[in-house]
């Protein structure tokens, strides 16, 4: 199918998973409702679309729903495959085991070490070794950035795929924590082509808008969540 | 993909129920393999090789090229020979995205509170814990009993039958070493039927460990959440070392103090992934 059908988006705004789903519809050219969550208080919706993990994202299609952010980015590259878009996954079968390994990769490594620095630390001794296993990750992922891209401007290739949007969901928060820490994550220095692959994610009209780029405004938002952590912990 | 040069390796090892799932997946396309056991406190080149970011097994090597993390290497498995053999995955994008869904489920919400309760030694803690891995046998009994299917998948063994699999022979290995029942016909009659039909079918029943080796090794499944790669604490024993297989691990007394288990460090879980 070309058009979107009823397509929505429950989000928090600051969700690296959420953040990744908006890019690849946006870069499907998928028409979206878009509903903001507060996870201290979650709409009925949410809780009847999502009642095993009660959290986002969750993308309704025609009011069916499909979550986890990997699940849900398959799923429109399938759904919506051979519309014009390029495919996020590549086709050769190693290829994309390739890609999926990398995904991996990042929500296991970066996505523990982004928890790490933002939420679960107590001292800033713990921010500092959380932040040290993400530069880690990423110096491991500068090595596969060379290994995909073979040159090119993507992990995907020519096109933005399955690993850059993935990755690229951590970029607001990677902001913010630069701003607490006053140096970059991604280091110009340390991984040059991360660096460049940044900008080049950031520019691009699909993540315009949705990939957030006010450090300020994201420290803003963190206490909203740290509370939303708490509560949850509490239960 | 070429098949006429096929040629394919799995690297493993014989107690990790993660070369048993891709087992299992190979069985389902019939895909002939050469089957590589590794000593994991002494890794061969190839297996270093051919995971160099994570060093464990499994890996698929097909016509020279690795594939690792036993979740991707099943679906690999189901793109590379999607000609042949049973479907893996369903057709249908939204049936996929399910069956996605819930083989997730097992290694996010499902072991992490089967393992507590295995390795908690008693008292009110071992309840605790016994009672949160039964919410979770909740919500998957009630998923496989609205399929009213043989299996997860359907009439075969697919995805989610795959990631649940190794649990099958886990956790009755569980119940007997600590004796007390987790999975019972009464509480949960679809699982407990799912299980005896899984260790029973043809893909699976002729490549499942050794059991007697299993309960005597230490080398049981931890439940570490999110990635499937081996990650037993103690170096697990190769059959070829028995002397080592034949004493009980210390490890499987109760009477030792709860370990603690998981990933590398505390996650939150407001966020989904």
């Amino acid at each position: 199918m070309a058009e979107g059908g009823d397509l929505k988006v429950l989000g928090v705004w600051t969700s690296p998973y959420v953040i990744r789903v908006r890019v690849a519809l946006n870069l499907k050219s998928l028409p979206y409702e878009y509903v903001e969550e507060n996870l201290g208080s979650k709409s009925a919706l949410l809780l009847a679309s999502n009642p095993v993990h009660k959290t986002v994202p969750v993308l309704l299609h025609g009011g069916r729903p499909v979550n986890e952010s990997q699940v849900i980015l398959q799923y429109i590259d399938e759904v919506w495959a051979g519309t014009g878009a390029p495919s996020l996954l590549p086709a050769d079968p190693h290829e994309r085991a390739a890609a999926r390994f990398w995904a991996a990769y990042v929500d296991d490594k970066i996505g523990a070490a982004w928890q790490g620095m933002l939420f679960m630390c107590t001292t800033e001794e713990e921010r500092a070794a959380a932040v040290a296993r993400a530069v880690a990750a990423l110096e491991t992922l500068e090595g596969a950035f060379e290994e995909c891209s073979k040159g090119k401007a993507f992990f995907g290739g020519d096109a933005i795929g399955f690993v850059d949007v993935v990755l690229g969901g951590y970029l607001g928060w990677f902001r913010a924590v630069d701003k607490m820490i006053g140096r970059r994550l991604i280091d110009p220095a340390r991984t040059p082509l991360l660096a460049r692959w940044e900008e080049r994610f950031r520019a691009a009209e699909a993540a315009r808008g949705v990939v957030p780029d006010d450090a300020d405004k994201m420290l803003e938002f963190l206490p909203t969540v740290l509370a939303w952590i708490d509560a949850f912990k509490s239960k | 993909m070429d098949h006429q040069q096929e040629k394919v390796q799995l690297l493993g090892m014989w107690a990790s129920p993660y070369v048993y799932k891709v087992k299992w997946a190979l069985s389902i396309k019939g895909v002939e393999y050469e089957y590589v056991e590794e000593d994991l406190r002494n890794k061969s080149s190839q297996l270093l090789e051919h995971n160099t970011v994570h060093k464990k097994v499994p890996v698929l090597v097909y016509n020279g090229k690795p594939v690792a993390e036993s979740d991707i290497i099943v679906e690999f498995i189901d793109d590379a020979w999607s000609h042949r053999g049973g479907r893996i995955l369903p057709e249908d994008p939204h049936e996929r995205a399910m069956a996605r869904f819930w083989a997730r489920f097992v290694p996010d919400k499902l072991s992490p509170p089967i393992w507590k309760w295995f390795t908690t030694a008693g008292g009110e803690e071992q309840d605790a814990a016994r009672e949160a891995a039964m919410e979770q046998l909740r919500v998957l009994e009630e998923e496989l009993a609205n399929g009213g299917n043989e299996f997860f998948a359907g009439d075969s063994v697919g995805l989610v039958d795959l990631s649940l699999g190794a649990l099958a022979y886990v956790i009755p290995m569980y119940e007997e070493i600590i004796g007390e029942r987790l999975v019972t016909e009464e509480m949960f009659p679809s699982l407990y039927a799912w299980m005896g039909r899984f260790l029973a079918a043809p893909p699976v029943k002729d490549h499942l460990p050794p059991m007697e080796e299993l309960k005597l090794s230490g080398s049981l499944p931890r439940a570490t959440p999110g990635r499937s790669r081996r990650t037993a604490a103690n170096s697990p024993v190769a059959p070829s070392s028995r002397r080592h297989c034949c004493r009980p691990s210390l490890r499987w007394q109760r009477n030792q103090p709860p370990k603690v288990v998981g990933g590398g460090g505390r996650r939150d879980t407001l966020h989904g992934r």
